[in-house]
Formats: C-alpha cells, sequence, structure tokens
C-alpha cells in the first residue's frame, strides 16, 4: 500500500486547504481490488485507460467490449480480454502500452453512477488481451456524472474511420461544445498513468482559442490525483465521447492549473479553481463497436452556473 | 504513555477543560484554527474510549493543549469517564491535531455559528480572524446563560447569543440574511441545528460552498426501526439494526460502496435511492439531491422498502 502522496499531489492539496480531508480520504486505497468491486468490474461493458507514448505525451482511450471482458480473480491484476483482431490500431493506447508499461484504468457505471480508480502496470500483452499488476485501486465518488444506460453494443467493425489534427475547430469544436463527461489522462514518474473522469452541464469546457481549453475544477476526494500529477509533469490526454454520434475524440497536450479566477457565474461551484489544457494534436475516431446510449439525467451535484 | 492531563478546569455543571501535554514536557506540534485532536483512554471499568475534541486558544504553536469536554449523560460514557476519572497526572494517548474543518481566507462576511459545545472549534476561529483584522460575526446558541462556557475567550465586539429558554428557538434565516458574493459561514452543533443551518441558507440562496459544517453527536433517533435494505444492481438484501449506519453495514456485507467523511458532511456516499422514504441526517444535500438518493453515511428510512441503486 503507497499511503503517501507525492510532492505534486500534496503541493495542490495544500494550495487548495484540502490536506487533511486527502489524509483521511486515502484511508479507502488499498494495493487489490477490493471484494465488492470485483463482480462490478465483471459487469462493465466499458474502461476508461490511460497510456503514455514513446515520446511521452499522454493519452486518454476508452474501450468497450462484452461484459466479463474486464475481470480480476484474486484482485491483484486486472485482465483486459480484448483479442488481437478487435483492437483498433488507430487508439494510441495498444503502441503505448506495448512500449510503456504504466496503464492506469477507470472502471465507471455511468447508468449507476458508480466509479472504480486502478492504476498499474502491463505484465502481459498477448493476442488474447493485455493483464495489469495493481499499484493502487479506490472507489471513487458518484459526483458530476450524467446517468446514461447503453442500450445496445454492436460487434467490433474495423477499421473505422479516423481523422487528426491540431486546432480546435468545426466538428472537434462542436463535439467540445456538446460535451457533459469527458476522461483525463495524466502520469507521474514514480505512481504511474492515472484515468480519471470528469463531468459537468453541457459546455463545461470551454474553448479558448484554436489551440487552448479551459475546464472548471469542482470541488472532488482532495487528493488531486490528477491536478497532483500536472503540477509535476504538465502532459496530458483527454478523451471526450460525443455519445450519439458515437465518436471519441482523444487530445493529447499540456495542462496547467490556474488558482483564485474571477468566477462571476459560479462556473467552478466554489473552488475558483480552472485548468487549461494546450492541445498538441488530436485525433477523432468512430468507437469500433456500434453504441446506442440513453441519456437519463445530470448529475444533481453539477455547479448551477451558466455554461459558458 | 505519551500524553499527560497537567490541569483540569470546571467551567460549569456539565463543561470541563482540560489542558493535556507531552509525558517529556517537549512541546506539541503547530496547530491550525478548526484543528482536532483525538484522545484515547480506558476508564475504570475497562471501556476504552477513543473521542475526538477540537482545541481551544490561540492556534499556533503550544506545550499543552486546551480541549473543553461536556458531559453527556447519554453518550458511550467516555466524557463521563473523563470527567469523573481525570485529574491532573492522569496519562493520556493524544493523536493529531487533525483538521477537517478548516478556516478560508475570509473573501466576505463570516459567520461563526456555535450550538452548545460546538463553541469549541469558533475560538480558534475567532482567534485567528481577529489576528487577520477580518471582520465577523458570532453566534452563540445555547438553552440558558449558565450553558454558556468560556465566554472570556469570545470577542465581545462580535458575539451574539441566542437563548432558547428566554426567546424561544433561534431564527436561523435572520441570523444568514441572504447570500452575498464571497460569504462563508463556519457551523458546529448539534446535527439538528446543522441540518436547519443548511437548509435555511440554501432557501436564502447560499451555495454549498460557502458552507462549511463540523458535526457531532448521535444522527439515531429513538424511533428509528430496523431496516431491510435491497440493493438492486448487486442483488442484495442487507440487514441494519438501529445504532449501526446503513453504510457501514454496506461495507461489511462487501457492497461495492464510495464514501469518505461518513459523517453526512461530504456527499460521496450519496446514493440513488429507487425506492422508500429516506429520513434525511446529512449537512450536504441539497433538496433537489435529496428527492432522488441519499447519504447512507447518517441517513436512515422510514419502515418499509428501502431500494438503493448500488
Amino acid at each position: 500500500m503507497s499511503g503517501n502522496f507525492h510532492s505534486g499531489e500534496r503541493a495542490v492539496q495544500q494550495a487548495a486547504g484540502e490536506v487533511a480531508i486527502a489524509d483521511r480520504n486515502i484511508t479507502v486505497l488499498t494495493d487489490k481490488v477490493i471484494g465488492g468491486a470485483r463482480p462490478f468490474i465483471a459487469k462493465q461493458f466499458m474502461a476508461a485507460v490511460a497510456s503514455v507514448d514513446q515520446a511521452g505525451d499522454v493519452w486518454s482511450s476508452l474501450l468497450f467490449g462484452k461484459p466479463g471482458f474486464l475481470h480480476t480473480d484474486d484482485g491483484s491484476a486486472i485482465a483486459i480480454d480484448v483479442p488481437l483482431k478487435e483492437r483498433d490500431g488507430t487508439d494510441p493506447v495498444w503502441a503505448n502500452i506495448a512500449d510503456q508499461q504504466d496503464l492506469g484504468m477507470l472502471f465507471i457505471e455511468l447508468g449507476s453512477r458508480r466509479r472504480y480508480r486502478v492504476n498499474g502496470t502491463v505484465q502481459r500483452l498477448d493476442d488474447k488481451g493485455v493483464e495489469v499488476a495493481i499499484r493502487e485501486a479506490y472507489p471513487n465518488c458518484p459526483k458530476y456524472i450524467q446517468r446514461r444506460h447503453l442500450r445496445q453494443q454492436g460487434s467490433p467493425r474495423l477499421p473505422v474511420q479516423t481523422a487528426e489534427g491540431k486546432l480546435l475547430r468545426g466538428v472537434v469544436g462542436d463535439i467540445i461544445g456538446q460535451a457533459d463527461t469527458m476522461f483525463v489522462a495524466s502520469r507521474h514518474a514514480d505512481t504511474g498513468a492515472d484515468a480519471s473522469h470528469r463531468g459537468g452541464t453541457q459546455g463545461f469546457i470551454h474553448i479558448v482559442d484554436d489551440n487552448t481549453l479551459r475546464i472548471p475544477d469542482f470541488h472532488g476526494n482532495s487528493m488531486f490525483n490528477t491536478l497532483g500529477n500536472f503540477e509535476v509533469d504538465p502532459r496530458a490526454g483527454l478523451c471526450i465521447p460525443d455519445f450519439v454520434h458515437g465518436q471519441l475524440l482523444q487530445l493529447t497536450g499540456t495542462a496547467s492549473i490556474h488558482w483564485d479566477q474571477e468566477d462571476p457565474d459560479n462556473l467552478t461551484g466554489g473552488t475558483r479553481r480552472f485548468w487549461e489544457f494546450k492541445v498538441n494534436r488530436w485525433l477523432l475516431r468512430d468507437t469500433p463497436q456500434q453504441l446506442e446510449w440513453e441519456y437519463l439525467d445530470a448529475s444533481p451535484f453539477n455547479p448551477s452556473g451558466a455554461a459558458a | 504513555m505519551s500524553h499527560l492531563i497537567t490541569e483540569v478546569i470546571a467551567h460549569n455543571m456539565q463543561v470541563k477543560e482540560f489542558r493535556i501535554a507531552r509525558a517529556d514536557g517537549a512541546p506539541l506540534p503547530d496547530w491550525q484554527p478548526g484543528a482536532h485532536v483525538m484522545l484515547a483512554f480506558t476508564g475504570a471499568d475497562g471501556a476504552r474510549h477513543e473521542k475526538h475534541y477540537s482545541l481551544i486558544g490561540a492556534p499556533g504553536p503550544a506545550t499543552a493543549y486546551r480541549i473543553a469536554v461536556q458531559r453527556e449523560e447519554q453518550g458511550k460514557g467516555g466524557s463521563r469517564t473523563l470527567h469523573e476519572e481525570f485529574a491532573a497526572g492522569s496519562p493520556v494517548e493524544l493523536s493529531g491535531p487533525f483538521n477537517s474543518f478548516p478556516l478560508a481566507p475570509a473573501q466576505g462576511r463570516v459567520l461563526l455559528i456555535a450550538g452548545g459545545i460546538g463553541i469549541t472549534p469558533m475560538i480558534s476561529m475567532a482567534h485567528a480572524l481577529s489576528a487577520q483584522d477580518a471582520p465577523f460575526e458570532l453566534h452563540y446558541l445555547a438553552r440558558d446563560a449558565s450553558r454558556l462556557v468560556l465566554r472570556d475567550e469570545l470577542p465581545a465586539a462580535a458575539l451574539v447569543t441566542h437563548l432558547s429558554q428566554e426567546s424561544g428557538r433561534a431564527d436561523l434565516a435572520a441570523m444568514l440574511g441572504p447570500y452575498a458574493d464571497g460569504a462563508a459561514f463556519y457551523a458546529c452543533g448539534p446535527a439538528a441545528l446543522l441540518q436547519g443551518l443548511a437548509d435555511a441558507a440554501t432557501e436564502l440562496g447560499w451555495p454549498a460552498h460557502a458552507m462549511h459544517f463540523e458535526s457531532f453527536g448521535a444522527r439515531t433517533e429513538q424511533s428509528d426501526g430496523a431496516l431491510t435494505v435491497e440493493l438492486s444492481l448487486s442483488e442484495m438484501t442487507v440487514e441494519v439494526q438501529p445504532g449501526t449506519s446503513i453504510l457501514d453495514a454496506l461495507i461489511a456485507a462487501d457492497v461495492f460502496v464510495s464514501y469518505d467523511c461518513k459523517r453526512g458532511e461530504c456527499g460521496n456516499c450519496y446514493t440513488q435511492v429507487q425506492e422508500g422514504e429516506p429520513l434525511h441526517r446529512d449537512v450536504c444535500l441539497t433538496p433537489n439531491m435529496r428527492a432522488q438518493g441519499m447519504c447512507t453515511c447518517v441517513s436512515w428510512a422510514k419502515p418499509g422498502r428501502l431500494v438503493l441503486e448500488l
């Protein structure tokens, strides 16, 4: 069990005045998947993952499969059964984990607002799938998750349509503008890669200019795993799903934290804390499986401030 | 034993102050406004107690910590043991200080609101605000004047007392007033007072981030009956007896749940309710949140089916 925070997490906790709360909350962290979370993982059809490419850039991806494709037997390792023929080679995660072992995982059930975060290292990658040895695991709270049910999932069809670019314009801007859900990847040299969720009202991800996004940082669990990683290594990856059109926008770039910002519309829910993301490159991919989502409702915890 | 009680001062019939220093006389760690310590001690009957107490006085460096303990006739016996059996020279185990109730830099109007012995963390906050020359109001609610303790520690200019025996229940809405940008309040006291404040403040437009609570005391009521909690996703049924929280029963049953504070203050155990009538005892949820779900750490439910989406 790694009970200590790294220097970046501590620095952000101190700046936010939440050190004591972080110390209390880290007691739920374990070095194995707790018993109650094992059946939860086994019934998931989706996982958000965080990986690092050869150049050190960080990527966030979403993987899909039939329930059962994610599983853990004794809680010390998690298997991701995506066979070689079902892998979309345009998703950077596959090349990344062949080269860099750090993998952050977030098992999130949008329909029930439950999530479980696991960080680890890839110990096996073969034609059948991936096995990840667990470094640390803990449940996250249900806040800011918009509820969606998956009605139907098709079989993977490859290759998929992809596009790539650098500027936040056109369809890319539209996907960002409609988003109420995104996934963030970050990493730290000692503690590995981390996959995290961010949600808010539609428009909570603000496009500042062609290269820059600005995202309010709400009250969380005070541990600041993501912002703490940014403090030490600013490289970040975002994955923004378009649930209606079955597309994933994956962006890689660098993030910076902005404290004590003017916030007249209360976009931050009172933290006055934002982070900005400078885009180096984006990929836009169709999901290999056709997914039919049903939107249920927004989180009652979303700050009520007007969307920017 | 790591620490010793060095002095005991009776403030009234119910409240005694204990001063605690390290057994070797070395200085204690600096502490912040709102901080508390955990005391562990064993009574003559062999019962071991672990209790959290706010530190009183001016925060900063210290050679002795001060706590004020109210004797609770209904409690589990920890306060009675301290009152009856502990005196100068008695050993105790102390850990901390911890601070789950920190004072943020003032950005507007600041209100400190204490119910009864909930005055204890407000003393250090009042000291800190005075030292910063930040204006604040300190509202002290109690049954009657004999219950007001530690008045010498409180800045007279900021103090407003509300005595329920003289003027009835305090008008919380009038005390809070409408929300103004940058305002914040800090409240400590019985859960019922904190719930009342949360409800009144929400009504007056106070956002959740401007409300800070430190709760204590039982959240249970005599009328609470045993619950049968059905979990729709896990397809499980968990029996919960009064005296155990729903959350603790779920954890014991190895149900996949998230939680942090276990005091109804953070909302991280918030769970969707599919059927049943929750009795909300948290201090963090808005009416909109309560319409759909509950905090399983402190809230209970009326008799009948309680179905949670877990």
